[in-house]
């Protein structure tokens, strides 16, 4: 029995491990030739030839805020100097408990202007609305507190522009980010909704809200995100946006054409992954009505965000994550394997479920049955050491290939020893770090089961702004 | 007719597969561990490749640039004749050249602009030779090229590139075609603007402005096209807006008669147009439109009124519209209202606690 059962693990492990990375460099090799021809188009791509263009549609930025005190003044200005020729800012403030507010104000003079909503979203009441007068263009909206859901439908309710584009209150978007995001919506005006890249800003090199130079975190916890922040940009949302079935568009950074995302009803409030699960229903209130659309993704389009440092919080933001995945796949069941759905009915949705939403918990069971066998005595160890360390390359593999479309495309670390340690990481990764992303999911994963809804505390440090300071050698 | 199988089949196929591999996999497991260990190692070292390639074009690039960018400053000086640069560059060297050119050639206009045009001739064969290109990038670099830094006598591959299959590159060459302003490529442009829908009308627009007014007559003869595509129709109407082309009104006129068979997009352009170009005389013909049951339709006419209308005659129709069901109409007959001079409505509608009071009170608060 013992014997039967070691063999069934044995193959589901190798067969678990072919699925996984399988898919994975099935979408790198998809997204090689966009990213080929991603890098041609920069070529006569330029931000001063699209500045000057009259053609841009207008934009607004929504930024909801939540006790953002210490990063609030330096995350608009930031927004403030970012190119593009017509846009409005609309800051959220979703009944922040700091100063976020009086920091506001006291920084850009906001006074109460009346403003009237352009569509009838659900959101927390409004308190009041100011206009800056350093910058007529600059917005704060005051409500009570109804989650980052509730405070972007807010923003969105007041918005008057064509566009909107989603944003975190801590981002901060390149220079050029708004008009490479654009360029999807000036090429197809089927498009509706574009997602951007969002990059790893620790320890990097940051003046007056602009990153100025990129480079690895000094913290191994914030390194190995920005490992899987490669992995996740470079190579897998190409690869989806490639075949039309993008599933996730980050809160962080998102484009959006405003009327369909208020045809759907705007962000859902109810469930921890409302970005994900507006693109979701997004693509299934366009399929079922059979309106042509596009929903892509502009890898070069970039908003820089603090990732955390601490285990505590990281393994928080990872249950919640997982669980807000759980939430939508469940929610938007009815997607599973149906035709209509093309690409993401029969390919995205079950890769999504059965490897990133199932898998932590397959991979979290082989360890203890692992030891059951040992104590048993039925593990043949040359076998089992040989699907371990099979396990290791194979898991580095799906890293080095990112890390080449990295650099094949973006080339956003420069340095030959962050090159060098990325490189690294992918292999040790493997051996702790990625196991407590495993634990996390899956308790996220239980979470879900037991419908607890919590954000938990997140807290902010603060970029360093930089005075002046030596490039690490 | 073979009928698909179902979805149980199709997925018991895929795990048979996946099954198959499973179990080659394990009676070759050595082999395995080798083969992923190699193709780890390649994807290593193909990441390094990169870069290192990468490090040292950047190289190569600042040395040439710090060769180049001198002589290039004297050139435009006038110091030294165009020769002088191009001769000092490499066959080799010509894709770092060119971008060069380019950059500078997008903040300069004019002799500036001759004057790396003529730096750039020996080089410019690179752009002829990457409009051949079987990859559709390339061939939007070459239009690039020979659009920003090419003479006259390359508008004819420009034309050509019109009809390419891609339209993106198309709209590259339009958009050189349209920033070298010569009217004798206009009419094939406007002939390929049905290509361009999905770019937008404003980037359309923006592209056919360039022309100038000597273009309004050839626009506002495709505008009055029935057969024109609705799109085409729609961009060279807001072309003519943007220049402030009064010569169409007579057109106007007559497209927004209402027994003119004029399709929807195109009379709201025409009200946003006559907006622009249009008199007091025009008022009539756009009164007509503020009870259209399209909130759109009513929108644009109500704006439209705004810049043409009577402050007394239009004042209650205006007035009534600060109540419309579309908040936008709504919006804009406020607009319109302050637009005639006439805050004192505002200003009574202002006093009540409902939308319009709300509205109309975010319209008088002046703009910084």
């Amino acid at each position: 029995m013992l014997d039967l059962l070691f063999r069934v693990f044995e193959l589901s492990t190798i067969a678990y491990l072919l699925v996984v990375i399988g898919h994975y460099l099935v979408l790198s090799a998809i997204a090689i030739p966009a990213l080929v021809r991603l890098r041609w188009r920069a070529e006569h791509f330029h931000t001063s030839e699209a500045v000057a263009s009259a053609s841009a549609p207008p934009i607004s930025l929504l930024v909801p805020m939540y006790n953002e005190e210490p990063v609030c003044v330096e995350s608009v200005r930031a927004l403030l100097g970012v190119s593009y020729p017509s846009r409005q800012i609309l800051v959220v403030n979703d009944g922040s408990k700091d100063g976020t507010v009086a920091r506001l104000t006291a920084a850009f003079e906001f006074e109460e202007t009346p403003r009237l909503p352009t569509s009838h979203l659900h959101h927390a009441t409004v308190r009041a609305i100011y206009r800056s007068r350093i910058d007529p263009a600059l917005w704060l909206i005051d409500k009570e507190n109804g989650g980052k859901a509730d405070a972007l439908n807010a923003g969105l309710a007041y918005c008057q522009t064509p566009l909107f584009c989603m944003l975190d209150g801590d981002s901060l978007l390149a220079n050029d980010a708004l008009l490479r995001a654009v360029q999807p919506f000036l090429q197809d005006a089927t498009t509706i909704a574009v997602g951007g890249t969002i990059g790893i800003v620790n320890d990097s090199a940051i003046r007056h809200g602009r990153v100025l130079d990129v480079r690895m975190p000094t913290s191994w916890v914030a390194r190995f995100q920005a490992l899987e922040y490669i992995r996740a940009f470079a190579a897998s949302r190409v690869g989806w946006s490639s075949i039309n079935a993008l599933m996730i568009i980050s809160g962080a950074f998102g484009l959006f054409r405003r009327e369909p995302v208020v045809a759907v009803g705007g962000l859902d409030e109810d469930t921890v992954g409302e970005d994900m699960e507006l693109v979701m229903r997004l693509h299934r209130y366009h399929r079922d009505r059979k309106i042509p659309y596009r929903i892509g993704y502009a890898p070069d389009a970039v908003s820089w965000t603090e990732c955390p440092e601490s285990l505590t919080i990281l393994g928080r933001q990872r249950d919640r994550w997982h669980r807000g995945l759980a939430q939508i796949l469940w929610r938007h069941r009815g997607m599973l394997y149906r035709r209509r759905y093309g690409p993401i009915g029969w390919l995205a949705f079950p890769v999504f479920l059965f490897i990133e939403l199932i898998g932590p918990a397959y991979e979290l069971l082989g360890l203890p049955l692992m030891a059951v066998l040992w104590w048993t005595g039925y593990a043949y160890w040359p076998i089992a050491l040989q699907v371990y360390l099979l396990t290791l390359v194979l898991g580095a593999t799906q890293s080095l290939a990112a890390i080449a479309l990295e650099q094949l495309a973006f080339r956003r670390y420069t340095r030959t020893r962050d090159i060098a340690l990325l490189m690294a990481l992918a292999v040790i990764e493997n051996v702790g770090y990625r196991q407590l992303t495993v634990f996390w999911r899956v308790r996220g994963l239980v979470n879900f089961l037991r419908d607890n809804q919590s954000w938990g505390e997140m807290t902010r440090t603060g970029f360093a702004t930089e005075e002046a300071s030596p490039l690490p050698t | 007719m073979m009928s698909r199988p179902p979805v149980s089949a199709r997925v018991t196929d895929v795990l048979d597969v996946i099954e198959f591999g499973a179990q080659t996999m394990l009676e070759h497991l050595p082999q395995a561990l080798i083969a992923s260990a190699v193709f780890s190692t390649a994807c290593a070292a193909t990441a390094f490749g990169i870069h290192a390639a990468a490090v040292r074009a950047g190289r190569r690039r600042d040395a040439r640039l710090a060769r180049w960018e001198p002589v290039l400053l004297d050139v435009l000086a006038g110091d030294a004749p165009p020769e002088r640069l191009s001769d000092l560059v490499h066959r080799r060297e010509a894709d770092d050249y060119l971008a060069m050119l380019v950059r500078f050639a997008l903040r300069l206009d004019g002799s500036a602009r001759d004057t790396l045009a003529a730096a750039a001739r020996p080089f410019l064969g690179r752009g002829r030779a990457l409009l051949r290109s079987s990859i559709a990038e390339r061939r939007a670099l070459g239009a690039h090229l020979l659009g920003l830094l090419g003479h006259r006598g390359y508008r004819p591959l420009l034309v050509t590139a019109l009809r390419d299959p891609s339209p993106g590159v198309a709209m590259v060459a339009a958009r050189a075609l349209a920033q070298s302003g010569d009217l004798a490529v206009l009419p094939d442009l406007v002939a390929s603007l049905d290509r361009f829908v999905a770019w937008g009308t404003p980037a359309v627009t923006s592209m056919l402005a360039r022309f100038g007014l000597r273009s309004g007559h050839l626009l506002a003869l495709r505008l009055a096209a029935p057969d024109a595509p609705e799109p085409t129709r729609v961009a060279c109407a807001e072309t003519l807006r943007r220049l402030g082309y009064v010569p169409a009104d007579t057109l106007v006129e007559a497209l927004l008669h209402p027994a003119a068979p004029t399709p929807r997009e195109v009379r709201m352009a025409l009200l946003r147009l006559v907006a622009e170009i249009g008199t007091a005389a025009h008022a009539p013909l756009v009164r007509r439109h503020l009870t259209d049951p399209d909130p759109v339709v009513r929108l644009h006419a109500v704006t439209a009124i705004g810049a043409l209308g009577d402050p007394f005659l239009d004042a209650p129709p205006l007035e009534e519209a600060l109540g419309d069901t579309d908040t936008w109409t709504a919006l804009r007959a406020a607009h319109a209202l302050a637009r005639l001079g006439r805050r004192d409505l505002l200003e009574r509608a202002a006093a009540f606690d409902d939308d319009r009071g709300r509205l109309a009170r975010q319209t008088l608060v002046p703009a910084c």
